[in-house]
């Protein structure tokens, strides 16, 4: 296996007392796109910053391509930078933005020449090109910024919250087109963002961060799938967060058995939490409660378009919240106050160490 | 509805009639005096006196002395506009009231504490003095009244501009590339031109018209450190009215150009962005 391109250690920061990051670890492969998900505030953008060298680290290690990197200044990291507000230089033309650091760096003209028109294809801005920048659109904006950071042939990528600036629409446009550029491009990619749909859809792996710290690295699937902390569960998607009691390989929470999704639990048995995703929630007319079944009485019915959301209440009075599809057989029948019948297709399970240590509702 | 938005109207109509009237009676009827006084003699009495050596001195001397304080607050000014908008240190509101100061005191008041610090009298005066180094009622006095007296104006024209400059951009000029020196010249500088041309533009002509710190700090030496506004003052005592009149409408009339092309330079666009 080959080293990572990007390598982070132990990386600590404190901003006034107060630790921003908290012994930030990761490793980033060579031509992978990893997105670091998480709140405003939680720290992504200034590890992304320390990345740059625009920021000083208090502590830790930041290598890229092997090279330790901490006194190395922003210019001589070999890195692209793509900021929020797009930074451009507003007097300058297109051209002369994406020309900018090939410029300052005393690339010769005719090199110059080339590349710049290189990076105007490549994020379809030809036309453009002798324009104001102060002319564009914030989409034609941004697509600017990445032609600029990718000129100088960068070996990492630095994408600090690209779209949040944009309209929805042109979001979503612009997303694929980063993807898009990055997969011809080929280059080691960071993405720092707080959109859960961002960060699933461009990163091969997704860093969720919270408070300093990195919660759970892994795919998009295993993020969703099989959530290591009830924060990322919560972070992306909607979850269903119940107590529970794990018992001879089963996790219940009351009479509902969850089926587990991944393998190796690290607990024999006791008081967990159990997460369940809104569509993994099974409902069935109401009759007599098969094992690992559970009733639950409706409290309210809503139509999502493609889904229906379904808010109830457990007979063991948990709130649970259920999405399924509009083609249901029980979809134009079900209303509030109607009972049904519960079943959990699969969760995931976690300790819980401040739970309940007796079994509340167990049979 | 009709009628009350007539009232509104009228009420404005009225506000502006007033508002032009003063402007036409403070300002405009004033200047045109001056100009009918100018000229009462005959226009060749006006060249006359536009051409007195002492006079002529007297207006190089206003001239070298509003270049020299603006480009020595072009710098020093900009130096604090920054000092004060991208640094956070204890004082820092202090400094930030005191830079006002000169705008808040009479320039009478500034001449007199320069005349007591660095007059023959004075401790730093005395000093120099004693190494054969005179600084009131030379040049670099005159010079030092008038960069006291203009210095807010560099500063605030900056630091205006400056607080609505991202530092993103200096960022992203560091992140492609640009060293800390090509990073000030080609990215920071471009972002805050139109303040540094606006404080240039209303420091040089603050310094035109200086007058309190002037007569404090330069002995009003006829020919050697008497500047315009100062000739037009001594004029008027000996009662040269005509002398004073000639060279007082060059003066307003140059202040006129300089923030009328002030205004110029800054152009629609310009201002939008900042």
């Amino acid at each position: 296996m080959t080293a990572p391109h990007l390598s982070l250690e132990k990386i600590r920061k404190a901003f006034g007392g107060k630790d921003v990051l908290d012994d930030v670890s990761l490793n980033v492969e060579t031509g992978e796109l990893l997105a670091i998900l998480g709140p405003s505030g939680c720290g992504k953008s200034t590890l992304l910053r320390v990345v740059a060298g625009l920021l000083r680290a208090d502590r830790g290690t930041v290598r890229i391509a092997g090279r330790e990197m901490n006194s190395v200044p922003p210019r001589d990291r070999g890195i692209g930078f793509v900021f929020q507000d797009y930074a451009l230089f507003p007097k300058m033309t297109v051209r002369d933005n994406i020309a900018f650091g090939l410029r300052v760096r005393g690339v010769p003209p005719g090199d110059r020449i080339r590349k710049t028109s290189e990076m105007l294809e490549l994020v379809s801005l030809a036309e453009e090109a002798d324009q104001s920048v102060e002319t564009l659109s914030g989409g034609q904006r941004q697509r600017v910024a990445l032609a600029r950071a990718l000129a100088v042939s960068p070996s990492l990528l630095l994408l600090d919250e690209p779209l949040s600036a944009l309209d929805i629409k042109v979001r979503e446009r612009l997303r694929r087109e980063i993807a898009a550029v990055q997969k011809k491009v080929g280059i080691t990619t960071l993405i720092v963002t707080h959109d859960q749909e961002e960060a699933m859809e461009l990163g091969n792996r997704i860093a969720v961060m919270n408070e300093g710290r990195f919660e759970q690295v892994a795919s998009p699937r295993d993020v969703y799938q099989v959530p290591a902390t009830e924060f990322v569960a919560k972070f992306i998607g909607e979850v269903n967060v119940l107590p529970g009691q794990f018992y001879r390989g089963s996790a219940y929470a009351g009479n509902l058995a969850i089926r587990m999704e991944g393998n190796g639990i690290p607990f024999h048995g006791g008081t967990v939490k159990v997460l369940l995703r809104p569509e993994d929630v099974t409902l069935l007319p109401p009759g007599i409660a098969e094992a690992g079944q559970t009733h639950a009485n409706v409290m309210s019915v809503s139509w999502l378009g493609a889904h229906l959301r379904v808010e109830m209440s457990t007979e063991e009075g948990y709130p649970l919240t259920a999405l399924f599809q509009r083609s249901h057989a029980m979809a134009d029948r079900l209303s509030a106050g109607d009972t049904v019948r519960v079943a959990a297709l699969r969760g995931t399970v976690l300790p819980d160490p401040l739970g309940a240590k007796e079994p509340e509702y167990f049979l | 509805m009709s009628r009350s938005l007539d009232m509104d109207s009228l009420v404005r109509g009225a506000t502006f009639a007033a508002a032009l009237g003063l402007f036409f009676l403070l300002i405009l009827l004033p200047l045109a005096s001056l100009n009918q006084y100018a000229v009462r003699e005959g226009f060749a009495v006006f060249r006359d006196r536009l051409r007195s050596p002492d006079a002529i001195a007297a207006l190089r001397l206003t001239g070298l002395v509003a270049l020299a304080a603006t480009a020595v607050n072009a710098v020093i000014g900009t130096a604090m506009a920054f000092l004060l908008v991208r640094h956070r240190f204890p004082g820092r509101k202090a400094i930030n009231a005191l830079v006002d100061i000169p705008l808040a005191i009479p320039t009478v008041v500034t001449g007199f504490a320069l005349l007591l610090m660095y007059g023959p009298l004075g401790p730093v005066g005395k000093f120099l003095g004693e190494r054969n180094i005179q600084l009131m009622f030379s040049f670099p006095g005159l010079l030092l009244g008038h960069v006291f007296v203009t210095f807010p104006f560099m500063v605030r024209a900056v630091g205006a501009v400056l607080e609505s400059v991202p530092r993103s951009a200096e960022d992203a000029a560091r992140t492609l590339g640009a060293k800390e020196w090509q990073v000030f010249a080609f990215v920071t500088i471009p972002a805050i031109r139109e303040g540094i041309v606006a404080g240039t533009f209303l420091t040089f002509s603050r310094s035109l018209g200086e007058f309190g710190a002037s007569i404090m700090v330069s002995g009003n030496l006829v020919g050697r450190t008497q500047t315009g506004p100062l000739y037009i003052f001594s004029r008027f005592n000996t009662g040269d009215v005509e002398g004073a009149a000639a060279i007082a409408i060059l003066l307003a009339l140059a202040s006129f150009l300089i923030l009328l092309l002030l205004q110029l330079v800054q152009s629609p666009t310009a201002r939008r962005t900042a």
